[in-house]
């Protein structure tokens, strides 16, 4: 008897042994994937979508024109459009100035409204007319009205059009990246018939000013989104969660997943946990934490995945010095003077001093670039031959002893750098610049300057801080999207730097047609860009993907930016 | 005593406009562009025309007390403003957050409070011996032990190793029951119920126990502490010796004599340690993914969303002068001695 229980007790535990391995190798929710990260989404409505979240939630039920195909930076698949525009098929007119969707016949939204021209023409209008200050239709904007925003509604009106089945753009300039523009989410095409329904701009010519710059609370589709996309959303807990489910009467073939949750998670450990046991398929993981993922059962970590981001040490010319506490003194020896980055000599100097090399291996592991200039490796138009200021103490010493007719190395000078409070990596930049600056010179003195995010942004767009420290991510894959920001008088940084005298150049490409000539110019204002030393452009680092082993399928869906894109995922053990 | 609570209820107002005048003061201090990144997802996307015409939009410019003038208006219209922390109204933020918070705080009350009170009476009652000892240091550990530390071996423990207790509200498969049924108080144990659905129901349940398991593991210190001390010195007044004189049992002289008057210090603390856990959950709700009021004041406060931190410590004063409230009707229910007046 006691031999029978002990044989039921040890069958029992080898069965539940191999269950417990079994279980293991199994899909954990096979029809659910679940998304966790510590963002949030702010809106529904693609007119708002600026950052990686928002995009991520419309992308999945609202559809672009045209798409990315799979990821390539300039290739593109037709969406909602049956071709995607190009010269060789006419829909691209010979000067660049014309471009010509023609729109799917047959496709209904998931309220059962078809799609047609009107809601394409519609859609753009509305974009440009609500335009909000801060949001992404600048890009829009830039290239099919005269200014950043419409003065009337002329000039809207006169930029999208509808020919027979096509909607039209009339661009003020040729600019080659207007597809790439036309395939981001804020392009996603909305109902026009529910937009209206609901109090929306109702389309009309009279009342475009009513709804002009309108506020994101007032967007009736901040909270509604009616797409013709693969998935629709179910619900919508703003900042905490969504949940999205399959669209079966989707136009293509649905999706392989049933049901996709969203989770805004904050704490690294909570998400971590729900990876390891499964309760997660892709998480957000912060770049310290990659090794151990790698070390993890079960889960896949894509590494050296490109990132068009350039991060700098800003470095203002003209510093405004009116009650000014970020420039110590206000003069050499014990601050820094208005015009001390005016000096190529500081700048170059500077430039010297910072050990990118250094920097890259301990914050990064070694996994970012250092870009020689404002346009980032993998850029059309990069100039792989241009080489980046690497750290030369002899050089570094060269430059600043000859600065400012020698006052520098003799009085030396005591600098704010200033950062992001919380940015680790932008903290352990400005250490590094200390480092290289101070061992030059015992006079040199480098105050690291952490600051909360509003009264850094108060404060380097005013022009009031000496040296900053930032990055810029791409909005889209085109150098003219780097250029403007780094180098036009009315550029994000730029203009709070107080550089000066490349409008023209910049203006010039990007009305260009794609070309060597095009090609030309942005060597040039790399060249200029390096040879200028306008900041310190010490990385551009790598980006990466983790996610269980069960997830198929995935691919970076818009190369620019680290979102997700649900239809082309499945799960599955094999 | 109706008196004394329509006079308490009168001095609400009161309090709420001295309270909004201090954090609309405070908040000024900002510059306008510091306070307009309260309105941005992306300040790096932020042109230098965009950010005049958005701090002119905002009315972030005009004079100040036409801006409190404006907020105090849309506050008589039940409009506290929107938050861009959950882009949704203030209002309904509260209202959505409110509740998790609730639910969260009521299921660590009961061994919170209860629990505090019954140990405490152990270790009074067994002073300095080895089970008053014992009481001591387990108080003295929840307290001293940070809540994250506490929150993350938990959740290491039961979610991480046995897998008992995932993190969050519900697990995901039951979300879309839970967005699918009718919410009558947004806690979701009683929602659930209301609607049926049991299987949710256990599995709220079972979301619940680790954040409460820590909640209460930190918190019980202070109640059983000043159980105790409030014990000890109760039953060494003469009225005990006399009750214990006269024969009484032990537990009639704790429970009727000695106890009931010593829970008044016990009810104060509670009162206020309730409304400072329904304020401020922000460890254990962030690490169990408890989307509560805790978590979204924080989220407010790291966003400078100023509506969203003024709705929150307008209502969070509202819910500490009502559970003071509540405090002192309490004392006369416990002791019939005391009088409000």
């Amino acid at each position: 008897m006691r031999h029978r229980r002990l044989c039921i007790v040890v069958v029992l535990g080898l069965l539940l042994a191999s269950a417990s391995v079994l279980g293991a190798e199994e899909v954990k929710n096979p029809n659910t994937l679940v998304r966790v990260g510590p963002g949030k989404a702010s809106s529904l409505d693609p007119v708002y979508a600026y950052d990686g979240y928002t995009i991520e939630l419309i992308a999945q039920s609202l559809e672009t024109l045209i798409g990315y195909n799979k990821g390539a930076a300039d290739d593109f698949i037709a969406v909602l459009s049956t071709e995607v525009p190009s010269v060789e098929n006419g829909l691209i007119s010979e000067d660049g100035l014309t471009y010509k969707f023609p729109i799917r016949e047959g496709l209904f939204f998931t309220n059962g409204s078809p799609l047609t021209v009107e809601d394409v023409e519609y859609t753009f209008e509305r974009a440009l007319v609500v335009n909000p200050s801060g949001g992404p239709i600048w890009m829009l904007a830039e290239v099919l009205l005269p200014g950043y925003s419409a003065e009337t509604f002329e000039e809207i009106d006169s930029a999208v059009e509808i020919e027979d089945d096509m909607v039209v753009f009339n661009l003020r300039n040729p600019s080659t990246f207007f597809l790439k523009i036309i395939a981001l989410t804020f392009c996603a095409i909305v109902d026009k018939e529910t937009t209206v329904a609901l109090g929306g701009w109702p389309g009309t010519s009279e009342t475009w000013q009513d709804y002009a710059n309108q506020p994101l609370e007032d967007s009736v589709l901040s909270s509604t989104i009616v797409g013709t996309g693969p998935f629709l959303l179910e619900s919508w807990t703003p900042g905490v969660e969504a949940i999205f489910l399959r669209n079966d009467d989707y136009w293509r073939e649905p999706a392989a997943i049933e049901r996709v949750l969203l989770q805004r998670i904050d704490e690294w450990t909570t998400r971590r946990l729900m990876l390891e046991n499964g309760d997660a398929d892709i998480v957000d993981v912060p770049r310290q934490y990659l090794n151990q993922m790698e070390a993890m059962d079960g889960v896949r970590v894509v590494r050296d995945l490109p990132l068009y981001t350039i991060a700098a040490v800003f470095l203002t010319r003209d510093i405004d010095m009116v009650d000014n506490t970020y420039v110590g003194g206000g003069e050499l020896g014990n601050g820094v003077p208005s015009d001390f980055f005016n000096s190529l000599d500081v700048r170059k100097g500077f430039n010297y001093a910072f050990d990118v090399d250094a920097f890259i291996d301990d914050v990064y592991g070694g996994d970012a670039l250092h870009p020689a200039s404002c346009i980032p490796y993998g850029m059309a138009y990069f100039n792989p031959e241009l080489l980046p200021y690497s750290y030369d103490a002899a050089l570094a010493e060269q430059y600043l002893k000859s600065a400012l007719g020698g006052q520098v190395w003799e009085e030396g000078f005591t600098l704010n750098v200033a950062f992001v409070s919380g940015e680790a990596e932008s903290k352990s930049a400005a250490e590094i610049l200390e480092l290289g600056l101070e061992s030059l010179n015992s006079k040199f003195q480098v105050e690291l300057q952490p600051m909360q995010l509003a009264a850094f942004m108060d404060a380097f767009m005013a022009g009031r801080l000496p040296a900053f420290i930032w990055s810029w991510t791409a909005d889209y894959l085109d150098p003219h999207n780097f250029a403007q920001p780094f180098m036009h008088s009315a550029g994000f940084y730029s203009a709070s730097q107080n550089i000066t005298g490349y409008d023209e150049l910049i203006a010039q490409g990007g009305a260009m047609a794609d070309g060597p000539e095009r090609e030309a110019l942005y060597r040039q204002l790399q060249q200029i860009c390096h040879d200028d030393a306008l900041s310190i452009f010490y990385a551009q680092p790598t980006s990466w993907h983790v996610s269980r082993e069960w997830v198929r399928g995935w691919y970076p869906f818009i190369p620019q930016w680290s979102i997700e894109y649900y239809y082309a995922l499945s799960k599955s053990a094999e | 005593m109706i008196n004394y609570i329509a006079r308490r209820i009168l001095l609400l107002p009161v309090v709420l406009l001295g309270l909004s005048l201090v954090i609309f003061t405070m908040m000024q201090f900002l510059t306008p562009t510091q306070r307009l990144t309260a309105f941005i997802s992306d300040p790096t996307k932020l042109r230098g025309e965009a950010r005049e015409a958005l701090i002119e939009m905002h009315g972030l410019n005009d004079p100040l007390h036409v801006q409190y003038a404006r907020w105090l208006n849309n506050i008589f219209h039940g409009n506290l403003g929107y938050s861009t922390t959950v882009s949704q109204p203030v209002t309904h933020a509260i209202a959505t957050y409110f509740p998790a918070t609730l639910e969260l705080v009521l299921f660590a009350s009961i061994p919170v409070i209860f629990g505090g009170i019954w140990l405490g009476t152990l270790a009074a009652r067994r002073h300095n011996r080895l089970t008053d000892h014992v009481v001591r240091v387990l108080a003295i550990t929840g307290w001293s032990l940070p809540t994250f530390v506490a929150g993350l071996i938990a959740l290491a423990v039961f979610y991480g190793v046995l897998d008992w207790f995932p993190p969050g509200r519900v697990s995901t498969w039951a979300l879309p029951i839970i967005h699918e049924m009718k919410h009558y108080t947004g806690m979701y144990t009683i929602d659930t119920l209301l609607n049926g659905e049991f299987g949710v129901f256990l599995n709220v349940l079972r979301h619940l126990i680790a954040p409460v398991a820590t909640l209460s593991f930190v918190s019980w210190a202070l109640i059983l502490r000043i159980t105790r001390s409030s014990m000890l010195e109760t039953l060494r007044q003469d009225y005990i010796t006399t009750a214990r004189s006269k024969g009484l049992p032990e537990r009639t002289v704790i429970r009727r004599h000695a106890r009931r008057n010593a829970l008044i210090p016990v009810i104060t603390a509670s009162g206020l340690l309730m409304a400072s856990m329904i304020g401020g959950q922000v460890v254990v709700e962030t690490v169990f993914n408890y989307k509560g009021l805790g978590w979204w004041a924080t989220e407010a406060a790291r966003q400078f969303d100023f509506p969203a931190i003024i709705g929150f410590a307008l209502f969070n004063a509202t819910l500490l002068v009502i559970v003071n409230l509540l405090v002192d009707i309490l004392y006369v229910v416990v002791d019939p001695r005391i009088r409000l007046s």
